[in-house]
């Protein structure tokens, strides 16, 4: 999980590299290799692809620092560049394009009872992330493995903050009814 | 606490998860999760998951590989177009599907037209660089189109020896590639 409070350091780092340093670029490089592979590969589920991505991300970022004013913080400015340069690919891939499908009553077939004893099995809960739309499995990616805030992530994926909070929302909904189905079906451990 | 209300704080729930909700959203929640019993229990259903996002390992990343990639860029003057792993990765595939063909023509081919790709005359073929965001299939649908076959690569730099069709002029033949700008990145005679 990327550090929490590490967006200061990530700020401070690109201001140095904004003045050309390069130790403070290997840095950078290092703090935000792995989550933001992770974060291309899940837009892409192409490894080969997302390095090539990451590789053009850290370019520019040292091309461009110099002009970084901080209208946010640096780090959602990076994952802002990693989104847009992924979904570049993604849409010269010609492949689909993401339209919210979530039926309106999605809560009529949760039961939350059911569905929390069914997430103390881990395996259940991961299979139910893995049937998300990559957008819910994004949100949920920058909400909880890179902790971000919600007007954070409304800037990396360049939507409404109020997109962002229902997206989370009916990713967990999903979730919910993912589990109690699981749970219905045989799927649910002894719980209390 | 009305139907709009809830929705709100459940929509809030994931980030006062997170830790990232100002003072005044904290203390909303707060007082939400004080009296909704059901808002506890979408607390918990929320941990869960956030506990299995964060167990999920993030795979093989390029680490210092990639590094030293970003290094010898950077030190070239970062080029804004390279030979990237993807198409290294799908012409490298193509190679050895060439290779494979040449391998089933040349078991059918009379003696006489059989010549060993990797044995190609230097002075008949060309370097080739394709580019970033070409595809396997528009790779393989020019070099088919054109009789063009690849002899040698990928090297270090991601360069292929291209052997033109018998008899055509190779600067024809680099200009013909060259042609293709959406596929070839650059295309000379080797020398």
């Amino acid at each position: 999980m990327a550090e929490k409070n590490n967006g200061a350091e990530i700020d401070s780092l690109v201001a140095r590299i904004a003045r050309g340093d390069r130790m403070a670029f290997d840095q950078l490089y290092r703090q935000l290799e792995r989550p933001l592979f992770r974060f291309i590969v899940l837009r892409l589920n192409d490894r080969h692809r997302s390095a090539d991505i990451m590789h053009d991300v850290f370019l520019e970022v040292w091309r461009s620092a110099a002009a970084f004013r901080g209208q946010s913080s640096a780090r959602t400015w990076i994952f802002a560049i990693a989104w847009r340069k992924a979904m570049e690919i993604h849409r010269r891939n010609d492949r689909v394009v993401y339209q919210e499908t979530l039926p309106e009553q999605i809560d009529e077939s949760t039961d939350a009872a059911t569905a929390i004893a069914q997430a103390e099995d881990s395996k259940a809960v991961r299979a139910c992330l893995e049937g998300l739309s990559v957008e819910h499995r994004i949100a949920l990616e920058l909400t909880f493995f890179e902790e971000m805030s919600y007007p954070e992530i409304a800037g990396v994926l360049g939507v409404p903050e109020g997109t962002v909070k229902s997206r989370v929302f009916h990713a967990k909904q999903l979730m919910l009814r993912c589990l109690t189905i699981k749970g219905a079906t045989g799927g649910r451990k002894s719980y209390g | 606490m009305g139907d709009r209300v809830r929705n709100e704080i459940s929509e809030l729930l994931p980030f006062y998860l997170n830790g990232s909700l100002s003072v005044e959203e904290k203390a909303k929640v707060e007082q939400a999760l004080s009296t909704d019993a059901g808002l506890e229990e979408e607390l918990r259903l929320l941990d869960r998951i956030r506990s299995s996002v964060q167990e999920e390992l993030p795979g093989n990343s390029p680490g210092d590989l990639g590094l030293a990639r970003l290094g010898r860029d950077l030190a070239q003057g970062a080029p804004t177009q390279r030979p990237s792993l993807a198409a290294l990765a799908a012409a490298f595939a193509l190679g050895a599907i060439l290779s494979g063909v040449i391998a089933v023509q040349a078991m059918r081919a009379p003696d006489d037209t059989y010549r060993q790709a990797g044995a190609a005359p230097a002075d008949e073929s060309l370097l080739v660089a394709f580019r970033a965001d070409a595809t396997a299939g528009a790779i393989s649908d020019l070099l088919v189109a054109g009789n063009y076959v690849i002899v040698d690569g990928p090297s270090a730099l991601g360069l292929y020896h291209v052997a033109p069709p018998e008899g055509v002029d190779p600067a024809a033949a680099v200009a013909e590639l060259a042609a293709a700008g959406a596929i070839v990145e650059s295309a000379e005679i080797a020398r």
